[in-house]
C-alpha cells in the first residue's frame, strides 16, 4: 500500500512540476526516483536512527577492522549483516549545528554556525544552548530548539516532519521539537529510587554522571517504543564521544566510550529483532562530522577574542555567545547566556562603550574555524568622525574639515543605507501584516486541550504559532529601532553639529554591525583615528589615508604566531586560511572570459602568494559547477574592482589539491576547468582537505536557486565576514580548552563521518556491502525516504543508489542537485 | 609545655640532618633510559610476590647492581597452582617509605608542626602493606571508627587533646594517601610496558589501580568489585582531562604573559610543566596577569635581574634569537581545574607557606575552636560557599589533589631520564621544603629505603612464621566468609570473645579449605564478569 501511494504522490508532483515549468533534469530525477522506489524502495516500514555526534569514520574503522574487533556489535550488525559507507562526508563546515541541520532536512545549509547573529540587531540564534529552550518549554513559551525555529521560518521541514506526530519518537538533540518530560523524570527516578542502594553508592563514589542518566532514560524509552508498532520514526542522539574527544585524546578512554556505544547498538538491534516489525525495520548509525583527535598531539588553542581586543587586532569590543574561560567565572554559571561582550582596553574610539558598541562578533564553537563578523567599515569611519565632533576641542578649521569628511562618508554610503532602511521598512509592513494574521490565528486557537489533542501534538502546534508571533514582534521592534536610527543618520545636516547638540549614540545604531564588509573593507579596516589624530591636507580637508588607523585583516590574522609551540607536529601559526565571499558584480568584471554565467565566488587566502578564487555557476541541467582559479596578491579597490595575479597552480595553494597523492584527477589541466560538483567530489574526496572545495561554497554562499522557495529575506543578515580556519591541531575555543581534539575545518579527519545501515529481512538492505562511492550529508534524507517509499524528488541530494538496489541510473553524488 | 619545644627542636635537628644527607648524595649523572619492569618471586605456601622495579634517573644508588629500585610489591595468592582463574591479589606494599618512627608519630600529634621529623629510620623493619586488595573495606571501617572515637572520646576534652589527636589523624591519613598515590603513579607506568602482561594482566593492573585510587577516598573501599573497571575508567578520564586542560591553560597563560612553557612527564604523558622567563625580557616592564599562575610579576623583578641559579640557553626559531631562560615555577598538571604550583623558584618557601596556612586554618578551626563541618551547619555552608567561590576563581582547594600532585612530582623527578641533572637536583632541593607532614620521609632517601624495605619484605616472605602464616590466616578468614553469612560470622566471633578464646570455630583442613576457596573464587570471578557487562 505505501508503495502505491508513493507512486501516485510522485506522479502527481511530477505532473504539477511539468506544468509549473520545472526543468527537465528535475523531471528525469522524478521519473528515476519513481521507478527506483517502485522496484526497490518501500521495504522499510520503520527506521531507528542512532545519531552519534562527532564520531569519526577513521576511529570506528580502526576498531571494527581488526581480526578480533573491539566493537563486535557494530562489526557484525553493520559490517557483516548490513551496509557501510566508506566515504561519507559532512557537506560544508564540520560543525554540529549546520551538519545536523543538513542531515535532518536534506536541504542545503540554512544554519551556518553554532550561533548566528542578525547583523542589524545582533539578535542571537544560539543553536547549541538547551537551557533557554527547556525553561521556555516548561513555561509554555517555546516549543522547539532555535535551529528548528529557524528552519520552520525558512519553510524547511525536518525528516521527522514526514511522519505523523503519533508515529514519531525523537530523542534529546540539537534540532529538537518539544520535550518528553517523562524521559527526564524516569531518568531521575531510575537513578535515585529504582536502583539498589549499593549501585547508587558505587556510582557516587566513582563519580556521579548525570548525562548518562538522561541517555539511559532515553534508551529505556526507545527500547520500549521499539516493541510497539505505532511509531515509525525513532531517533536517539548520543553526544558523549564528541564531548570526551574534545577533552582528551587518550586512546583507552575514547575506546571505552566506543565500547559503550557498541553495547548500545547491540541492545537496539536485539530489541528490534524481538519486535513485531523486526523484518521491516532499518537501524541506521550516522555521525555529523569527524574529529581531529590524535593520541600523540594536544590540540592547542588560540584566543582570537583577546587578539581582536588587543591593539594589534584593532582594539575591538568582542561579542561571543559564551564567557571566555567560563569555568573560572561565577558568571559562567549562567546557563541562559547567549551574549557576552569582552571589552577592549585598547579601543581607539569606543573606550567605555563596550555594552553598546561591540564591533566584532564571533562564533568560535566547533573550534577549528571561527566565523567572524566585523562592523560595517563605513560605520566605523562615520563613528570616528562623530566622536571627534562631539569633542569640544575639535574647533575651527579642523571641525569644518571633520564635518565635510563626515558628509562625504555618509554620501558614499547614502544610497546603500537608504536602500537598506527602505527594505527594512517595506519588510516591516509585510511583517506586520503577517503578525495581524498570526494574531487572529493565535486568538482562534483553543485555550484548553483534550488528551487526544495533546497526543496528536495539536497543543504544540498552537504554541508554535504563538512562538512565531512573539519572535516576529521582537524582530519588528528591533528592526524598527534600527531603521529609525539609520534614517536619522542619513537625515543629518551640517547645522546639526553644534557642539553639545548631538550624541553619537543617537546616530549610530547600538549593538549592530550593519552590512557585510567587502574585501576592500577588510583589507583597509578602520579601527580608530590614527595615533597622531586626524590629519589635514594642504587644502584643509581630512587626509583619509593618514587620519585613520587601518588593518588588513588577511595579513594580520595570518601573521599571528606563538612562541610557546612545544609540539613538533604543530605549526606556530594558528591561522591556516581565511575565506570570504566575493560579489557577483566584482567577479564578472574580474573574469570577463567567463561572462555573466558566473553566479558567485569565494576568495580563499592562505598567504599573499597562495590564494584561490572559487567560481560557481549552474549548468544547463541545473547542477552546480565549480572552478578553482589559483591567484596571488588579490586586492579590491574602493570601486569594487579586483586585481590579482594568476600564478601557476603549484603546491601550497588553499586545499592543497594538486600535490595530494590521493587526488584522483585525470590530468593537471582537468583541475583548471569547470566541473560539476559530483566530478569534483569524486576527484578530491580522499585528499587531505576532502570535499573542502564543495564545503566552502556550501558554507559561504547563499543558495541562489532556493530563492522564492524559502522567502525569508532575513537570512542574508546572518552572514559573517570572515571564515577563519585553524592549522592542523589548532583551535579557537575560548570558552574553555579542547586539548583532545576538534572539528570545524575541511580536514578529512574532521569531515569524514559515519553512515551505517542494517535492516530486517524485508527491508532489502544489502548485507556485507561496503560502498566506496562518496556521498555527503545531503544524501541522508532522500535515501531514508526512498527506503521507506516516501521519496521526494525535489530534494537536492542524490539517493545512495547502492543501498536501494542495483544501480538503475547512477544519480549525481555529492549534492549534485540544484542549489 | 616544655616537651613541645623538645619535639620541635628534635624534629628540626632531624630535618637539618636530612638536608645535609641529601646534599651529600646529590651527584649529577648522565640520564639513563627510564624503564619499569615486574619481577616475580615465589612465596612458600602458594603465593607469589610481584615487585615493580624502576631505574632512578640522576641517582647512583640503584644503578651499580643494574637491578633498579624496588618500588611496589603486590602479593598474589595463587593457591599454589598455575590456574589464574582462582588467583587473588592481596597486599600492596609501597617500598619507598618505611614505617614512621616514634619521633615522627609524636611530631605528627603536635599541632602546628609542619616539618619533617625523620631522625631515626625504620627502613629495616618489615613494611606494612598500604592496602589489602581483598579487604578494601577494612580501612574504611577503621577510619569511621576513628572519626567516631574522635568525636565522642577526644573532642569534648579540651583543645589540647582535640587538636593533637586531630593533627595526628590528619597526618596519618595524608601519609597513607601519599603512599597510595605513589603506588598508583608507579603502577600506571606499567600500562606502557607490554612485557609486564606475563606477570600482571591488564585486568589485574586495572583492579589494583582502581583500588589504590578509591582507597584514597573516605568511603572508596566500599565500592564493589564489579564497579572497579568503571571506577578505573572514570578516574583515568578525569586525570587525562585534567592533564590536557592544565597543559593548555598553562601554555596559553604563559603565551599571554610573554613567558615560556615546557611540559614534562613519564611515558610521554605530561604531568608537570615548567614556566620560564627570558632574562632579557625580564628587564622590561610589561603587563602581567598572574591570574591562575599563582606567581608574582617576573618583569622588573630584581630577583630575576640578579639571578644566579639554574638557567638554560635556548634558541627560538620563530623569534630568530637565542635567550637565557630562567625557571620561574614548576606546576603539576594532574590537578583538578588549575595547574598546582609546586615550586616557585624566586620564593621556594611560598608554596609551603600556603600549604602551612591552609593546614593551620584547619587546625585552628577544627582542632582549637572545635568546629566540625558535620556538627555545625552554618560552618559547613560557609566553608562550602567559600571553597566553591575560590575554586571558581581557580584556587587549588583539594587537599587530596595536592597530595596526589606531590606524589607524582616525586616519581617524575626520580624516574624521568630526560631531565637535566642539574635542574633535577635544584628541583629536588626545592621540593624538599614542601613537605609539611612529620610522618613523611625525604624523597632523597627513597632509593635507599626501598632497597632495605624490599630486603625486609623478602625476609618476611620467606619466613614460615611471617607472610606464609599471614597468608594461611587470610585464607581461613576467606573460607570462613564464604561459608558463613554475616550474622553467623558475628555470632561466632562474639562466642570467641565472650569465652575469652576458649571457644574457637574450627574449619576444615588446609586441602579442603583450598578446594572450597578455589571454587568460590572462580564463581566470584564469573559473577563479576557478568555484572561488569550488564546493560543499564
Amino acid at each position: 500500500m505505501p508503495l502505491r501511494k508513493t507512486l501516485v504522490e510522485n506522479v502527481g508532483r511530477w505532473y504539477i512540476g511539468m506544468h509549473r515549468g520545472a526543468n527537465k533534469g528535475g523531471m528525469i530525477l522524478v521519473i528515476t526516483a519513481i521507478m527506483t522506489a517502485s522496484v526497490f524502495g518501500g521495504g522499510v516500514e520503520r527506521v531507528v536512527i542512532l545519531k552519534v555526534d562527532g564520531l569519526p569514520e577513521r576511529v570506528l574503522e580502526r576498531y571494527t577492522r581488526e581480526a578480533r574487533p573491539r566493537l563486535p556489535n557494530i562489526s557484525q550488525i553493520f559490517g557483516r549483516d548490513g551496509t557501510s559507507l566508506e566515504n561519507f562526508y559532512v557537506r560544508g563546515l564540520s560543525l554540529s549545528a549546520p551538519s545536523w541541520s543538513m542531515l535532518d532536512t536534506g536541504q542545503h545549509a540554512e544554519i551556518r554556525g553554532n550561533v548566528q547573529y542578525d547583523r542589524y540587531t545582533l539578535r542571537a540564534w544560539d543553536y547549541l544552548n538547551f537551557f533557554p529552550f527547556y525553561v521556555g518549554y516548561a513555561m509554555s513559551r517555546r516549543v522547539e530548539m532555535p535551529g528548528v525555529e529557524l528552519l520552520d521560518q525558512s519553510g524547511i521541514p525536518l525528516l521527522i516532519d514526514r511522519f505523523p506526530y503519533e508515529q514519531r519518537y525523537q530523542g534529546i538533540q540539537l534540532l529538537q521539537r518539544g520535550i518528553r518530560w517523562s524521559t527526564l523524570q524516569s531518568g531521575l527516578h531510575s537513578k535515585f529510587t529504582s536502583r539498589p542502594i549499593r549501585e547508587l553508592f558505587d556510582e557516587w563514589q566513582t563519580g556521579l554522571n548525570m548525562s548518562s542518566t538522561i541517555y539511559e532514560a532515553g534508551e529505556r524509552d526507545i527500547l520500549r517504543e521499539i516493541q510497539g508498532t505505532q511509531v515509525r520514526y525513532l531517533d536517539f542522539f548520543n553526544g558523549e564521544y564528541d564531548h570526551l574527544a574534545h577533552l582528551t585524546a587518550d586512546r583507552t578512554v575514547q575506546l571505552h566510550e566506543l565500547e559503550r556505544l557498541d553495547a548500545l547498538v547491540g541492545r537496539l538491534w536485539r530489541a528490534i529483532a524481538a519486535s513485531p516489525l523486526a523484518g521491516s525495520t532499518a537501524l541506521i548509525l550516522v555521525s555529523d562530522h569527524g574529529m581531529n583527535t590524535s593520541e600523540d598531539t594536544i590540540s592547542q588553542g588560540y584566543n582570537l577574542v583577546d587578539w581582536f581586543s588587543s591593539s594589534v587586532g584593532g582594539g575591538h569590543h568582542v561579542l561571543t555567545n559564551r564567557h571566555p574561560m567560563t569555568e573560572f567565572k561565577l558568571k559562567g554559571l549562567d546557563p541562559f547566556v547567549s551574549e557576552v561582550i569582552t571589552p577592549s582596553r585598547d579601543s581607539a574610539y569606543l573606550s567605555g562603550k563596550s555594552a553598546a558598541y561591540p564591533t566584532v562578533v564571533m562564533d568560535l564553537d566547533g573550534n577549528e574555524r571561527a566565523s567572524i563578523a566585523l562592523r560595517e567599515n563605513g560605520l566605523n569611519v562615520v563613528h570616528v568622525l562623530l566622536e571627534q565632533l562631539s569633542d569640544r576641542r575639535t574647533t575651527g578649521a579642523l571641525r569644518i574639515a571633520v564635518v565635510d569628511a563626515l558628509f562625504a562618508a555618509l554620501d558614499r554610503h547614502r544610497a546603500a543605507w537608504s536602500r537598506r532602511a527602505g527594505e527594512i521598512n517595506a519588510n516591516l509592513i509585510a511583517l506586520r501584516q503577517r503578525m495581524d494574521a498570526q494574531e487572529d490565528l493565535v486568538a482562534s486557537q483553543p485555550k484548553k486541550w483534550t488528551r487526544r489533542q495533546r497526543d496528536l501534538g495539536l497543543d504544540k502546534a498552537a504554541r508554535r504559532e504563538i512562538e512565531h508571533l512573539e519572535r516576529w514582534r521582537e524582530d519588528a521592534r528591533r528592526d524598527s529601532q534600527y531603521a529609525s536610527i539609520l534614517e536619522r543618520l542619513l537625515a543629518l545636516t551640517p547645522a546639526d553639529f553644534d557642539p553639545g547638540k548631538f550624541k553619537a549614540e543617537d546616530l549610530i545604531p547600538a549593538k549592530s554591525l550593519g552590512g557585510v564588509n567587502s574585501i576592500h573593507d577588510l583589507q583597509n579596516y578602520v579601527v580608530g583615528p590614527a595615533l597622531g589624530g586626524l590629519v589635514l591636507t594642504a587644502d584643509g580637508s581630512i587626509d583619509e589615508e593618514k587620519s585613520f588607523r587601518r588593518i588588513n585583516y588577511f595579513a594580520a590574522l595570518s601573521a599571528i604566531s606563538v612562541r610557546n609551540n612545544v609540539q613538533k607536529s604543530v605549526l606556530p601559526q594558528p591561522v591556516e586560511s581565511i575565506a570570504v565571499s566575493i560579489s557577483r558584480e566584482a567577479l564578472i568584471r574580474a573574469f570577463p572570459e567567463e561572462g555573466a554565467r558566473i553566479e558567485d565566488g569565494v576568495w580563499f587566502w592562505r598567504s599573499p602568494e597562495r590564494q584561490a578564487v572559487i567560481l560557481t555557476r549552474h549548468n544547463a541541467m541545473g547542477r552546480l559547477e565549480l572552478r578553482y582559479v589559483p591567484v596571488a596578491h588579490l586586492t579590491q579597490d574602493a570601486a569594487g574592482d579586483l586585481r590579482f595575479e594568476r600564478p601557476e597552480w603549484t603546491a601550497g595553494f588553499p586545499l592543497e589539491i594538486p600535490e595530494d597523492t590521493e587526488l584522483n584527477a585525470p590530468s593537471k589541466e582537468w583541475l583548471s576547468a569547470w566541473h560539476d560538483e559530483t566530478a569534483w567530489f569524486k576527484t578530491v574526496h580522499r585528499t587531505r582537505y576532502s570535499n573542502g572545495l564543495i564545503g566552502i561554497v556550501e558554507a559561504l554562499l547563499e543558495s541562489r536557486a532556493d530563492e522564492g522557495v524559502f522567502p525569508d529575506w532575513r537570512r542574508g543578515r546572518l552572514r559573517s565576514d570572515l571564515l577563519v580556519f585553524a592549522n592542523d591541531h589548532w583551535n579557537f575555543n575560548v570558552r574553555g580548552f579542547n586539548p583532545g581534539g576538534n572539528h570545524g575545518s575541511f580536514l578529512r579527519t574532521s569531515t569524514h563521518s559515519v553512515l551505517l545501515v542494517a535492516g530486517g529481512k524485508d527491508t532489502g538492505i544489502p548485507k556485507g556491502l561496503r560502498i566506496e562511492t562518496p556521498y555527503d550529508s545531503l544524501s541522508f534524507v532522500p535515501t531514508i525516504l526512498m527506503l521507506m517509499g516516501k521519496s521526494e524528488p525535489n530534494l537536492p541530494g542524490p539517493v545512495i543508489q547502492e543501498l536501494i538496489g542495483p544501480s538503475v541510473e547512477p544519480r549525481p553524488t555529492g549534492g549534485g542537485g540544484a542549489r | 609545655m616544655r616537651w613541645w619545644w623538645a619535639i620541635f627542636v628534635g624534629a628540626g635537628l632531624a630535618a637539618a640532618q636530612q638536608d645535609s644527607e641529601e646534599s651529600k648524595t646529590r651527584r649529577p649523572v648522565e640520564p639513563k633510559s627510564s624503564d619499569f619492569r615486574v619481577e616475580r618471586s615465589a612465596v612458600p605456601g602458594g603465593a607469589e610476590l610481584l615487585t615493580v622495579f624502576g631505574h632512578a634517573a640522576g641517582s647512583t644508588d640503584d644503578n651499580t647492581e643494574g637491578a633498579g629500585i624496588p618500588l611496589v610489591s603486590v602479593l598474589r595468592d595463587t593457591l599454589g597452582d598455575s590456574n589464574p582463574e582462582n588467583d587473588r591479589l592481596r597486599y600492596v606494599w609501597v617500598l619507598t617509605a618505611a614505617r614512621p618512627t616514634w619521633l615522627q608519630r609524636v611530631a605528627a600529634a603536635t599541632p602546628f608542626y609542619y616539618w619533617r621529623a625523620s631522625l631515626f629510620k625504620n627502613a629495616d623493619r618489615v613494611p606494612s602493606p598500604v592496602l589489602d586488595l581483598s579487604s578494601a573495606r577494612r580501612p574504611v571501617w577503621s577510619a569511621l571508627a576513628g572519626s567516631v572515637t574522635q568525636l565522642i572520646a577526644f573532642d569534648p576534652h579540651g583543645a589540647l587533646l582535640r587538636s593533637s589527636t586531630r593533627s595526628y589523624r590528619n597526618n596519618t591519613r595524608d601519609h597513607r594517601q601519599l603512599h597510595l598515590l605513589e603506588g598508583l603513579a608507579i603502577l600506571s607506568q606499567l600500562e606502557n610496558a607490554p612485557e609486564t602482561d606475563s606477570h600482571l594482566t591488564q585486568s589485574d593492573l586495572l583492579a589494583i589501580q582502581a583500588r589504590l585510587s578509591l582507597a584514597s577516598q573516605t568511603l572508596g573501599g566500599l565500592v564493589s568489585e564489579s564497579h572497579l573497571p568503571d571506577a578505573y575508567m572514570k578516574q583515568r578520564t578525569r586525570s587525562m582531562e585534567d592533564r590536557g586542560h592544565n597543559w593548555e591553560l598553562l601554555r596559553q597563560r604563559a603565551e599571554a604573559n610573554g613567558l615560556f612553557f615546557e611540559p614534562f612527564g613519564l611515558g610521554g604523558s605530561p604531568t608537570q610543566a615548567l614556566v620560564w622567563v627570558a632574562r632579557e625580557d625580564a628587564g622590561s616592564a610589561r603587563n602581567f596577569d598572574g591570574n591562575l599562575l599563582s606567581m608574582a610579576n617576573p618583569f622588573g623583578d630584581s630577583r630575576i635581574k640578579n639571578w644566579t641559579g639554574y638557567s638554560e640557553m635556548r634558541c627560538l626559531e620563530t623569534e630568530n634569537r637565542c635567550v637565557e631562560l630562567i625557571p620561574l615555577a614548576l606546576y603539576s598538571l594532574d590537578h583538578p581545574k588549575v595547574p598546582l604550583l609546586l615550586v616557585d623558584f624566586r620564593d621556594t618557601r611560598a608554596p609551603k607557606r600556603r600549604e602551612m596556612i591552609r593546614h593551620a586554618t584547619v587546625d585552628v578551626l577544627s582542632g582549637i575552636i572545635g568546629y566540625s563541618r558535620w556538627g555545625n551547619w552554618p560552618y559547613f555552608a560557609g566553608t562550602w560557599t567559600w571553597s566553591f567561590v575560590r575554586s571558581r576563581h581557580g584556587v587549588a582547594n583539594s587537599r587530596a589533589a595536592r597530595i596526589r600532585a606531590y606524589s607524582q612530582v616525586r616519581q617524575w623527578l626520580a624516574f624521568d631520564p630526560m631531565l637535566d641533572p642539574e635542574l633535577r637536583a635544584d628541583l629536588r632541593r626545592r621540593l624538599e621544603t614542601l613537605g609539611v607532614n612529620p610522618l613523611e620521609d625525604s624523597a632523597a632517601n627513597e632509593a635507599r629505603f626501598a632497597k632495605r624495605q624490599f630486603a625486609a619484605l623478602d625476609r618476611y616472605a620467606q619466613d614460615p612464621r611471617g607472610l606464609v602464616q599471614r597468608l594461611e590466616r587470610d585464607r581461613k578468614a576467606e573460607g570462613f566468609a564464604y561459608d558463613h553469612g554475616l550474622a553467623a560470622r558475628v555470632g561466632l566471633n562474639a562466642a570467641y570473645y565472650a569465652t575469652l578464646g576458649l571457644y574457637q570455630h574450627r574449619e576444615d583442613n588446609a586441602v579442603a579449605l583450598k578446594i572450597r576457596i578455589d571454587g568460590a573464587r572462580r564463581a566470584s570471578r564469573s559473577v563479576n564478569a557478568v555484572s561488569t557487562d550488564a546493560t543499564p
